[in-house]
């Protein structure tokens, strides 16, 4: 006998409830970080401009 | 006239008008491009997701149910996860280079050929999707309307360009609050409607609704209903394509990504990707239900129209806001990439290229002007390019090299600049080889989809050529044309 309720509704019942999880607590993390905290997300990119000797670029 | 064509004409008016409203929030090209870069956490994420449901997601999920069952949900489960990938790794590294377009971003990770050539593959891709995705809204609006293909075509061009003309960014924020309103009353209203209402009145349903009734129509036209509701039913290789296109297709995707550009700030850009998922994964239920419902009562025997053809033979009214869903999601894509397309057109190519000494003045004046050109010229391209539709995928095979240009740039030390220019050509090279079959049939021979394919060579080219490569000294005229405004300045 063939259920009533998909298997597919589960599925995608589960993992919309793991996404709101995600999110909420994502939420609790970002907004615990300071507002400078990826300040130095930038120094990759400025980095392998100092190797290649390129004139890094100011931005405002 | 019928109800649906009256209430998809009533919805069309009101999203222009919506588009021109935005009109006054526009002062220099900062608001025309990214909003000011004010843009609130549901702005943000709404049009985020409106974006992301495009042909593909709708009318293509219920063609996807309608020959191979449920087991499409995977299309949007592999979105959500690319959204999440995005919002957790690269939307605030974006956001905090204050960038416009993403061929710039590999400017500040790698050097000017990069920026140039992803400039260049960007246009030239999005311009193709724009074709592809003006000719699915103008299927829709042939399929209610009953006009040609080619004049529904040129009209939803024209209405487009319009609204776009009006307020850039603002303007596909605005109009994406209504869209997701749309998208989220009408699909799943008309899917309660076919559930509970429509099912029940079909001779072989045995008066059961929902999808009891469903399985039992299923099973009555000798489809096998367990088979078409597992979640299981495409195979484990259509839902990796499915989670490679989410991963490598969505991060680097200027269409779907420059709502982030234009968040108020970096946490922002990083929350509203994850909203942004949760709002986009339950749409391939709705649409697969449907689809397979075409399929049991005998709507129709095209599985391109099994969504249509759903709701125009169900309540009008039901069936003419389902319409106006789709409609939505639609129009919510080719703005999206119509704009992301004049964008990078404008502000890479035009001002930071070609025409280095543009003012912001200008630069407000030849967004608009190109945004009028690829709009004319794309939906020109649909009227007469209709069977590029099928070469769809080839597009996300340049988004794939990006993400992969990008994703090594920002975390492989070795990363090199000519390892990104060279994985971006490789990836165009290759991909037009393999997508036409020259010079030998190399889809017979590796049997991969182009996309997996595309990201496949660039990755390979990208690590060798960055392992192979020497950093060197750079002269002074490998520096950008670029002039950024050291204040946001009012016309």
């Amino acid at each position: 006998m063939m259920s009533y309720f998909p298997l597919f509704l589960k599925l995608d019942l589960l993992i919309w409830g793991i996404l709101i999880l995600v999110f909420f607590l994502f939420t609790v993390y970002i907004s615990r970080l300071p507002s400078d905290a990826i300040k130095n997300c930038k120094a990759k990119s400025i980095e392998n401009k100092k190797r290649l000797g390129i004139k890094i670029y100011k931005m405002k | 006239m019928s109800i649906q064509l009256g209430i998809l004409i009533i919805y069309f008016l009101f999203i222009v008008l919506l588009g021109l409203l935005a009109m006054k929030k526009v002062r220099d090209s900062e608001d025309l491009l990214v909003a000011g870069r004010n843009l609130g956490m549901m702005f943000v994420s709404v049009s985020i997701a409106a974006e992301y449901m495009g042909g593909l997601g709708t009318i293509g999920t219920a063609e996807v149910a309608f020959t191979s069952g449920m087991g499409v949900i995977w299309y949007h489960i592999a979105s959500a996860c690319g959204l999440m990938l995005f919002g957790f790794a690269f939307s605030h590294y974006y956001r905090k280079y204050n960038v416009v377009t993403i061929p710039e971003y590999l400017y500040y990770l790698y050097d000017i050929k990069t920026w140039k050539a992803a400039s260049v593959l960007n246009v030239i891709g999005y311009w193709f999707f724009t074709v592809i995705q003006m000719t699915a809204l103008g299927s829709l609006v042939t399929s209610v309307t009953g006009l040609d293909l080619k004049l529904s075509v040129l009209f939803c061009g024209i209405a487009m360009t319009l609204y776009l003309l009006a307020a850039g960014m603002w303007s596909v924020a605005f109009t994406s609050v209504a869209f997701m309103f749309t998208i989220g009353t009408g699909i799943p209203l008309a899917f309660w409607w076919v559930m509970k209402k429509e099912i029940p009145l079909l001779v072989s349903s045995q008066g059961m609704s929902g999808f009891a009734g469903l399985a039992q129509i299923l099973s009555n036209v000798n489809l096998n209903p367990e088979h078409l509701f597992s979640p299981f039913s495409l195979g484990g290789v259509a839902v990796l394509g499915y989670f490679l296109a989410g991963f490598l297709g969505i991060p680097a995707a200027q269409a779907t990504v420059n709502y982030s550009f234009g968040a108020r700030n970096w946490k922002v850009a990083r929350l509203a990707p994850i909203l942004a998922a949760i709002l986009v994964l339950p749409l391939s239920i709705w649409t697969g239900s449907m689809g397979l419902y075409a399929r049991a009562a005998g709507l129709t025997s095209n599985p391109k129209l099994a969504l249509g053809a759903t709701l125009m033979n169900i309540n009008p009214i039901i069936g003419g806001i389902g319409i106006a869903g789709i409609f939505a999601a639609l129009v919510s894509t080719v703005a999206g990439i119509l704009f992301g397309c004049a964008s990078i057109m404008s502000k890479d190519i035009w001002q930071r290229w070609l025409h280095p000494d543009t003012d912001d003045k200008y630069l407000a004046r030849w967004t608009r002007l190109w945004i009028l050109i690829i709009g004319l010229t794309s939906a020109f391209g649909a009227m007469t390019l209709p069977k590029i539709l099928h070469q769809a995928f080839f597009v996300y095979s340049i988004r794939g090299a990006l993400m992969i240009c990008v994703a090594f740039g920002l975390w492989w030390k070795l990363a090199h600049p000519d390892a990104a220019f060279w994985s971006l050509i490789t990836a165009l090279i290759g991909g037009i080889m393999y997508q036409f079959n020259l010079p030998i049939n190399f889809q017979a021979i590796f049997g991969l989809h182009v996309s997996i394919w595309c990201a496949l060579i660039s990755l390979i080219t990208f690590v060798l050529i960055s392992l192979c490569s020497k950093w060197t000294y750079q002269t002074a005229n490998q520096l950008p044309p670029m002039k950024f405004p050291e204040k946001r300045s009012s016309i």
